[in-house]
């Protein structure tokens, strides 16, 4: 069998694993909450004879939770994936480059200014947090792709920047914090460790067109990240306008990062390990790396937010701690291996 | 193959655990009880029973306990206090952030919350209002929650009970500070300088005694008569000679703030604080944040019943 047959076969086994692994572990926080209900009975709902009750708890409680972690967890992975192509670099993700800190400032500054001020209807507070993360995130984003211009923007001055406006963000984000009073500090600091606690089916519509469309626009421009993950030289020299590519890409990545950033909060490390897990599995060939970064990244959402939830009841952990946790173990591994 | 035949016997094997817990729950029985409609304060008609009985509350522990109907859940943080000891024994921790199947595992008939957020799902479980914290002074807090319990008389007599005692404090504490003396209240937290107005710290002092806060917040009160809107203001410490009063209250909010390099810590080792008319007099008093800084109505009364002790010492 030729070495590219070969290549296709591991992709078609690894998506399959995956796609059983998220599968099983959706199965399994469907069923897992403090409101016990039996295998036989989350089937016996899903079929349409539950109790009003168990209908609520999985259809508008579990359910949209579940979902939402999956389409979180694609669009980090996929945004961290292609910022590491375009880096160049395998550390890169969106926290590091200070795009989940731009969200997190916006929703800081929306709470700080706003939201005592502003006496809200009820429909309209719950997108408005979300918006305002969206829109810190491309502020960012901006930010960083204006300072790092120098006649073309390189992957390691973008890396270096980005680093640097993070670190200038959680520095104004932290003096604003420790303006507030201490309960809408806590409220804050819920947001920017990450969580899915406010699912419902409103976010995973509002969250579901951005993964849905960019995540197959990034597929299709596979072959792209695959020349610029080499290098630029290369990349120009095999007739690709890096410049305008780069650009195209990184609105993408951070179109991904902010809108998932925006329904889950400031989940770190997720962007930063899916895609060095498909990476190890498959390969650095985008069009089977990038299907492979989605599974991963969904699986691990999936799982953690699961623990997350299900751990300390009734208290909920943030899911970027556990993601984080999670991780490490798999930073030193490769340390070591190193 | 091999590790798709593990994967399946893993599942079967989770599904197996997952089965182990036993649904004993039977499905509420929805009486025809009365209801009302009550405004809340986000401008939603919302339709509630007319005798509720078992209630969920993320923020009016508190109010609802003064007003006799304990609830049977409440968010994390305001269980967490010193000063409801017993009479909040029973109520169980819905966490914080809410935990929504825990709200439906109490199967409450209403559900009070502070934040317009945690409507939508919440109200999935039962009729939920929202009484904004901003939107209403202690006063509001204990009137609006009196609303929706039907009690507004116990709401009315509660604070009528509060302001008599009001005056028998300020009786007692005549002559102790002057009448046109100036009481000031700072809080520090961290490395954060703060004063207040007359939500929160200053309830006690300028509303229920009666005192005199500095012109600069004297004016910031006259712009927000209601209470709703300014809270404090962050100072720098520069700022204390000027907004320093005859006398000054003075809450430390958390340990960091008393340690080196906290700013209590800072205010007291500087000249700047030891030449002020009122350290100098021993005017300052120093306060902890229970019960002082929860502003709800138990809170407030005990406040109240510290202060008068306070400030004769």
């Amino acid at each position: 069998m030729t070495a590219k047959a070969k290549l296709r076969k591991k992709f078609i086994l690894s998506s399959i694993i995956l796609l059983i692994a998220i599968v099983c572990s959706s199965l399994l926080s469907l069923n897992l909450g403090i409101i016990t209900i039996s295998p036989l009975e989350v089937w016996q709902t899903i079929l349409g004879n539950g109790t009003e009750q168990q209908e609520l708890v999985l259809f508008q409680f579990r359910l949209p939770r579940i979902t939402l972690a999956i389409l979180i967890g694609i669009g980090l992975a996929v945004s961290g994936a292609v910022l590491q192509s375009i880096t160049q670099n395998d550390l890169a993700e969106p926290g590091i480059l200070g795009i989940n800190a731009g969200a997190g400032l916006a929703i800081v500054l929306f709470i700080f200014f706003f939201q005592n001020t502003m006496s809200m209807s009820e429909g309209l507070s719950i997108f408005i947090m979300p918006l305002f993360a969206l829109l810190g995130a491309f502020t960012a984003a901006i930010l960083i792709y204006i300072l790092s211009w120098k006649r073309g923007v390189s992957p390691i001055r973008l890396i270096l920047v980005g680093i640097g406006v993070n670190a200038g963000f959680n520095a104004i984000l932290i003096i604003f914090q420790l303006k507030m009073d201490p309960q809408d500090f806590r409220q804050v600091t819920v947001w920017l460790t990450g969580d899915i606690w406010n699912a419902n089916w409103s976010f995973v519509y509002a969250l579901a067109p951005w993964i849905i469309i960019l995540v197959p626009l990034v597929l299709l421009k596979a072959s792209t990240l695959n020349l610029m993950h080499l290098s630029d030289e290369v990349a120009s020299g095999l007739g690709s306008n890096v410049e305008v590519e780069r650009r195209i890409l990184l609105i993408f990545a951070v179109a991904l990062a902010g809108a998932s950033v925006a329904a889950g909060g400031g989940i770190a490390f997720l962007g930063l390990v899916a895609p060095h897990i498909a990476r190890r599995m498959i390969g650095p060939l985008h069009q089977y790396m990038i299907p492979l970064t989605t599974l991963i990244g969904a699986f691990i959402l999936i799982t953690a937010d699961m623990i997350a939830n299900n751990l300390l009841s009734p208290t909920a952990l943030p899911v970027g701690v556990i993601i984080a946790i999670l991780s490490t173990p798999y930073f030193i591994y490769l340390l070591m291996k190193a | 193959m091999k590790q798709l035949k593990t994967l399946f016997i893993m599942v079967i094997f989770l599904l197996l655990i997952s089965a182990c817990g036993q649904d004993d729950q039977t499905s509420q029985a929805k009486g025809e009880s009365e209801t009302k409609i009550y405004t809340d304060t986000t401008g939603v008609e919302v339709e509630i029973p007319k005798n509720p009985e078992r209630i969920v509350t993320t923020q009016y522990l508190d109010a609802m306990i003064a007003l006799g109907h304990k609830p049977v859940g409440a968010a994390t943080h305001v269980l967490d206090n010193n000063y409801l000891k017993e009479k909040q024994e029973g109520v169980v921790d819905i966490g914080n952030p809410v935990n929504v199947e825990k709200v439906l595992e109490l199967e409450p008939d209403l559900i009070i919350t502070a934040n317009p957020e945690e409507v939508e799902q919440l109200s999935k479980i039962a009729p939920t209002v929202v009484i904004a914290f901003n939107a209403v002074d202690v006063y509001g807090q204990l009137t609006e929650v009196g609303k929706v319990l039907g009690k507004e008389d116990e709401a009315e007599a509660w604070i009528a009970d509060y302001k008599e005692k009001s005056e028998e404090a300020q009786e007692q504490l005549n002559g102790v500070i002057g009448e046109d003396e100036t009481v000031s209240i700072f809080m520090t937290y961290k490395n954060i300088l703060r004063v207040y107005g007359g939500r929160n710290i200053g309830h006690i002092f300028y509303r229920s005694l009666g005192l005199t806060p500095p012109p600069y917040i004297q004016e910031k009160i006259a712009d927000d008569p209601e209470f709703v809107e300014f809270n404090n203001e962050e100072i720098s410490m520069e700022k204390l000679p000027e907004l320093a009063g005859d006398h000054i209250i003075m809450l430390n909010y958390g340990p960091e703030t008393s340690e080196e390099g906290g700013m209590f810590n800072d205010i007291e080792n500087s000249t700047l604080w030891q030449n002020l008319d009122a350290v100098e007099a021993g005017n300052f008093h120093v306060i902890q944040q229970e019960p002082w800084f929860t502003y709800s109505p138990i809170a407030s009364k005990e406040s109240l019943e510290l202060s008068v002790d306070l400030l004769t010492k």
